[in-house]
């Protein structure tokens, strides 16, 4: 029974989680509106893994942020990402797998459920090196090569595997009412990742943090800095008298505390009958019976002002990410035209080539609005088919494709040597295109206008060659 | 014991048939869609009516699964072998590597200069922008 009990994990941990996962996915709102959060705040990379396309994040994925730096390393050196990584590593290491990624408070509430469970052996060791693997292939790797040698931009990971993308992003987008249209654009990339989302979640519940053990390279980072870091646990080696219980009782693959594969979750303390283990930040110890640790009271005021401080910290950024923040989306006044079977609202833009596109100049064509991104992959894979249909009925239809007003490389140049000849535009800073069109946080975006200029197409996600030549075909007799 | 026993297997056997059978829906419904999608590509290949067809068959199983884990976890049920400390000899002392006050110094202090390097050559920027105008194939809407 006791053993029991040491698996139970201490309920400060369990808060501090808690209270991280809600830090992290601040913008409550955004579940209402089934709309991500797009303020300013996402320049921030978060510690732990959290897709920032859960409707409630308010701070970017490191690792989804790192990956899409090394894939546009061609043009520009990823040092924010890395230097981010560097800190938090430094800092917490895998502390914060322990203490404050969502992903592991998800894992450690599966592993709740009453159910048979598969103890740590000599398998799950070896299953533990994969992590690195999926590291160097998904994370760099592919992202590197498919960047630098065909100038795509793949974050392999997010898009092959990441379960927190499924589940935090695709499924609370698709399950907010507002949001049905995006179910047109699922295939076969949801099916394979949700396939694998069944089996992770699986896993989670019959092996504990599964998917953090053998599988998250976000860990397996943090814990190349493991043994640097500032935060940790620390087995003061005077009353260790090595007997093997703390690995023993651990959950982790860890081969002694403090290692690589340790997430400092401080479970150990308790098996440890030397209490010769503890939390510590530096010299300051945060948890165990250190002969350092402060006197009882003083400790005990210590941590009543840590959690009043936590608390107000979490309210102003509930207060902040759901009412005060200017980035907060407004919706459009006025309705422009854009839902099908309505006349979009004429607009004129200026082309990348100097020339200016007025949409009243299109009507008796067939016309198409692309909205896309250089660092979007479906967006730059499908303009080759728009500038196909472009070639093949050049007096019939007229295209232009609109790139986000956000930039994170220079569009002209990204487009110098392609060959394309269809006209592209980079929205205003006002979001002029994107504000007619209904143009959303998700890319790309198709608009087919039939020759009066009626709506006939709007949705979200890519479009393959026999749909766009579909769709050309349905706005030909409009 | 052989009551809790049966409970845990029966939970077990609830988790991994309720996983399999979503994984299962998902590639029917991929499968259908696909069929449908062939003859007239502009044709989604999920829609909500075989969504909400499949999860009608698979509502009775969720409940069930979450009724057994609520009864469960009320009266305390817990694979009590499964959780109970591994068996491996002595482990040998670690302490942590000497100089590591100068390491991590060092590297935060690295840390601290690639975050400016970055926000300067605008790398700041692009993880704003990809944060807020997002890939959809990237998070599996695709």
């Amino acid at each position: 029974m006791d053993n029991v009990k040491s698996r139970r994990r201490p309920a400060p941990r369990q808060l501090i989680q808690l209270y991280s996962a809600l830090l992290h996915n601040a913008h409550l709102k955004g579940f209402l509106e089934g709309e991500i959060y797009q303020g300013s705040a996402k320049f921030a990379c978060v510690p732990g893994l959290n897709c920032y396309s859960c409707p409630a994040a308010v701070g970017a994925c490191p690792l989804g942020a790192l990956q899409n730096a090394l894939a546009a390393s061609g043009r520009r050196a990823g040092w924010y990402v890395l230097g981010i990584l560097l800190l938090f590593g430094v800092t917490l290491g895998r502390t914060i797998c322990g203490w404050l990624c969502p992903m592991g408070l998800l894992q450690e509430l599966l592993h709740r459920l009453p159910t048979f469970k598969i103890r740590k052996s000599r398998v799950t060791v070896i299953l533990s090196r994969l992590k690195y693997a999926v590291l160097a292939v998904f994370v760099i790797a592919i992202p590197l090569w498919v960047g630098l040698a065909r100038d795509l931009p793949l974050p392999a990971f997010c898009r092959y595997i990441c379960p927190a993308g499924t589940l935090e992003g695709a499924l609370t987008l698709l399950s907010h009412p507002g949001n049905t249209a995006l179910l047109g654009m699922l295939g076969a990339a949801f099916t394979s990742k949700f396939v694998i989302l069944c089996v992770i979640l699986l896993a989670c519940i019959f092996c504990y943090r599964s998917f953090c053990r053998f599988l998250c390279p976000l860990g397996a980072i943090y814990g190349l800095f493991n043994r640097f870091c500032l935060v940790g646990v620390q087995v003061d080696p005077a009353r260790c008298n090595g007997c093997g219980a703390c690995v023993r009782a651990c959950g982790m693959d860890v081969r002694h505390v403090g290692d690589a594969e340790c997430i400092h979750c401080a479970q150990c303390m308790e098996a440890c009958a030397q209490k010769a283990i503890s939390l510590k930040a530096g010299k300051i110890t945060l948890m165990g019976s250190d002969k350092a640790a402060p006197a009882a009271p003083k400790r005990k005021r210590a941590v009543r002002i840590a959690q009043g401080a936590a608390l107000l910290v979490l309210c102003f950024a509930l207060l902040w990410f759901n009412v005060l923040d200017p980035g907060l989306k407004t919706p459009p006044a006025a309705s422009t035209g854009s839902a099908v079977g309505e006349v979009l609202t004429d607009f004129r833009i200026e082309c990348l080539d100097g020339t200016e596109f007025h949409l009243a100049d299109t009507r008796g064509r067939v016309t198409i609005l692309n909205l896309w991104a250089t660092y979007c992959k479906p967006c730059v894979e499908e303009l080759a088919y728009f500038d196909a249909l472009a070639r093949q009925y050049p007096d019939d239809v007229a295209i232009l494709a609109v790139h986000s007003s956000v930039v994170t490389e220079d569009p002209a140049a990204f487009l110098e040597g392609r060959g394309w000849t269809i006209p592209f535009a980079v929205d205003t800073a006002e979001d002029l295109v994107w504000n007619l069109a209904d143009g959303s946080s998700v890319l790309p975006q198709t608009i087919v206008l039939n020759r009066s200029g009626e709506v006939i197409y709007n949705q979200k996600g890519s479009v393959t060659p026999e749909a766009l030549a579909a769709l050309y075909a349905r706005a030909a007799v409009g | 014991m052989k009551k809790r026993k049966i409970f845990l297997l029966l939970q077990s056997a609830l988790c991994a048939a309720l996983a399999l059978l979503l994984a299962v829906a998902a590639l029917g419904i991929y499968r259908e869609g696909l069929a449908e999608k062939t003859e007239n590509p502009l044709a989604p290949v999920y829609t909500a009516e075989r969504i909400s067809a499949r999860g009608r068959l698979l509502l009775p199983l969720l409940l069930l699964t979450a009724g057994f884990a609520l009864v469960g976890t009320a009266l305390r049920i817990r694979d009590e072998e499964g959780l109970r400390p591994v068996k491996s000899g002595a482990v040998p002392r670690k302490t942590r590597p000497a100089g590591e006050k100068t390491v991590r110094i060092v590297l935060l202090l690295g840390a601290l200069g690639l975050i400016a390097l970055g926000v300067f050559n605008g790398g700041a920027q692009d993880v704003l922008g990809k944060a807020i105008r997002i890939c959809t194939e990237c998070i599996g809407l695709g």
